[in-house]
């Protein structure tokens, strides 16, 4: 099925063409005022908390995740829907949580905001290792897949024109990145949320349309078209059925909705917000366009099955991840909107990789490197460092990128994401919220349930023993989790608590009720 | 437009405050309401989505039954995640205004005290 080819006399290559000359003006849109291009910029207590709500729900929907869930809910119909509960569920734990004791906190990295209660920096270069190990496979996933869509719409899907592509989306994207800073990109992020709103709501509007505005008539077309009759209406497609899928599919459920409640990115947004009590107004704004998102998301998910059919999807991408872009085709054949689709997705990755890329150069500056930390008086040095570590770690993940072609980048994905969650998760609750936490219950947390999320994702059929497994030639998985977060969460909270239990040195209570309760009261002047 | 070689220059964030009023009166009580406050809030909003979870993976063809049209209990079940997370978040917004009026009241006394206090 040939569906998505782009030539030099295509009104959609014009369209595409425009499109990228606009993501270079971003370039200039991104600097414009003093301050706004810092990458360590002092919070804009005059900004708006609505616009810190619609970057953080900006954050928390990255490209690869806005695809893959059109594909998983068309695929699997309703675990693809439990994928966008999950992702709301993550940012809602955020807001009642710790959102607010967070930007008390203040500082730009996790790293920034749990120092004051951790002598010595042992827990800080974790913090930092930890993050790093977050935001480096992620970018490496959001670079690949959009390199590989790139190809794929403009209709050569040669090595060759994956690798241009994703050669160029790189350099793009981490120039954004440098110049923009953590200001300048959240404004990129603001557009990509409007944007993607604008694109999705005409998509769902057609779709409903053709379904003769009867959403039960088009549940019940997606439940015959792909094949699964009521199975489309219930769990169980994804992982199948046993105790190994029970497992893998709790183990999900957990996974996503604490991995996306501490994602460096999204925590570097909630930081950045104008002050402790509008982050309740943000998280609000946040939560709320990120569930109207994701019910778009499951009308087109459910129409692009419904409209095309699961044979048809699975002849033309078997990992349903370019779902969106052929029901876009199909909806206005030879039109633009495969073409406008496709821009609103670019605009999502780009802005997801310039906001991990200066999430990352964050925790390199101000955890790791030797003497960081400080708030002054080397914030130029600190600002020239990270524009120069942005810059290296872009060049990195974009020359990973374009050797990972053939990867099965599932594997970053679920690294990412369950490292996040059994790590940063465990270390931002227990660091925020409970006073007897200790430096000692930090380090095991995080370099405990780092080292088993490794280990656990060595021995899985992720890795070997399975045709789509990373070297499906080799068998030496030990385990039948393909989502190890049901072990290395738990392992995570419970290595935090043992760890603070048995430090003899133990924790100041008093300090940290000290440092609550004027929080709470510098808040209340914001 | 700044280019990037001209940073602000000024303190990145807020050095951490001295250790002053947690002892004072009224604080372990402001402390308290936070903390009974984001047990409201949390506690219901996590077993809901757990049992979720738990029905979801321990009975799926329970949850593939139709109750009316193509509307199966499970996506009733989604229908009703997303009604909890509404019902939080309304109390998120409530509970809180309750928590900042106990704070101003306690800044204001703290104040008092503090003036009290002085020779």
């Amino acid at each position: 099925m040939k569906w998505a080819t782009v030539h030099t006399s295509d009104p959609n290559f014009v369209v595409l063409m425009v499109f990228l000359v606009l993501c270079g003006l971003l370039w200039f849109l991104t600097g414009s005022a003093d301050d706004d291009a810092a990458m360590f910029p002092l919070p804009d207590r005059h900004g708006k908390a609505w616009q810190s709500g619609l970057a953080i729900s900006g954050e928390s929907l990255s490209a690869v995740t806005l695809m893959a869930l059109v594909g998983l809910v068309s695929f699997t119909g309703f675990d693809g829907l439990v994928l966008s509960l999950g992702c709301v569920m993550g940012l809602v734990l955020l807001a009642v949580l710790i959102a607010e004791p967070l930007r008390r906190a203040g500082g730009h990295t996790i790293g920034d905001a749990l120092a004051p209660r951790f002598a010595g920096r042992s827990v800080r270069t974790a913090l930092g290792l930890v993050t790093l190990g977050v935001c480096l496979p992620y970018l490496v996933l959001q670079l690949t897949a959009i390199g590989t869509l790139t190809a794929f719409a403009i209709g050569y899907t040669g090595t060759a024109t994956r690798t241009a592509a994703v050669l160029v989306n790189g350099a793009l994207m981490i120039s954004l990145a440098v110049s923009g800073g953590i200001r300048g990109t959240a404004r990129v992020q603001m557009v990509k949320v409007v944007v993607l709103f604008g694109v999705l709501t005409v998509v769902a509007v057609l779709v409903l349309n053709r379904s003769g505005w009867n959403p039960d008539r088009l549940v019940g077309a997606a439940a015959t078209r792909s094949g699964l009759g009521d199975a489309f209406l219930g769990p169980g497609v994804q992982f199948g059925s046993g105790p190994a899928a029970v497992m893998n599919r709790v183990g999900s459920f957990v996974t996503l909705a604490l991995a996306v409640y501490c994602l460096p990115q999204v925590t570097m947004r909630v930081l950045n917000t104008p002050g402790a009590r509008a982050t309740r107004s943000a998280m609000r704004w946040a939560v709320t366009q990120l569930v109207v998102v994701s019910a778009l998301l499951a009308v087109i998910g459910t129409g692009t099955v419904a409209l095309l059919g699961a044979p048809a999807l699975h002849a033309a991408d078997p990992s349903g991840s370019s779902s969106l872009l052929v029901l876009a085709s199909a909806l206005e054949p030879g039109g633009k909107l495969m073409s406008v689709v496709f821009c609103a997705v670019f605009l999502t990755a780009l802005s997801t990789v310039a906001d991990v890329t200066v999430a990352a150069a964050g925790a390199v500056v101000r955890d790791l490197l030797p003497g960081s930390g400080t708030s002054e008086p080397n914030g130029r040095r600190q600002e020239r460092l990270a524009r120069w570590w942005a810059a290296l770690i872009g060049v990195v993940t974009v020359t990973v990128a374009v050797q990972a072609a053939g990867w099965n980048l599932l594997v970053l994905s679920t690294f990412a994401m369950t490292l996040a969650a059994s790590a940063l998760g465990p270390v931002l609750f227990y660091g925020l919220l409970w006073p007897r936490f200790t430096r000692l219950g930090a380090l095991w947390c995080l370099y405990g349930s780092g080292a088993l999320t490794v280990l656990l994702i060595a021995v899985s059929p992720l890795i070997s023993g399975s045709p789509a497994a990373a070297f499906p030639g080799h068998d030496f998985h030990h385990t039948p989790l393909v989502n190890p977060g049901l072990v290395t969460v738990p392992a995570g909270f419970v290595l935090g608590w043992l760890g603070s239990v048995l430090d003899r040195h133990g924790a100041s209570v008093p300090r940290h009720a000290a440092h609550t309760t004027v929080g709470l009261i510098r808040s209340s002047s914001d | 437009m700044t280019g990037p070689h001209q940073p602000r220059n000024e303190p990145h964030f807020i050095e951490p405050p001295p250790a002053v009023p947690a002892d004072a009166p009224g604080a372990q009580a402001l402390l308290e309401s936070v903390r009974r406050l984001r047990r409201r809030q949390a506690g219901p909003l996590l077993t809901g989505y757990l049992v979720f979870a738990a029905i979801s993976s321990a009975a799926p063809d329970v949850l593939h039954r139709r109750i009316a049209g193509h509307l199966s209990v499970a996506l009733l079940l989604l229908l009703l995640q997303l009604a909890l997370i509404a019902w939080t978040l309304l109390g998120h917004n409530r509970g809180y205004a309750d928590v900042d009026a106990a704070t101003d009241r306690y800044r204001r006394g703290l104040a008092e005290h503090t003036r009290r206090a002085a020779p």
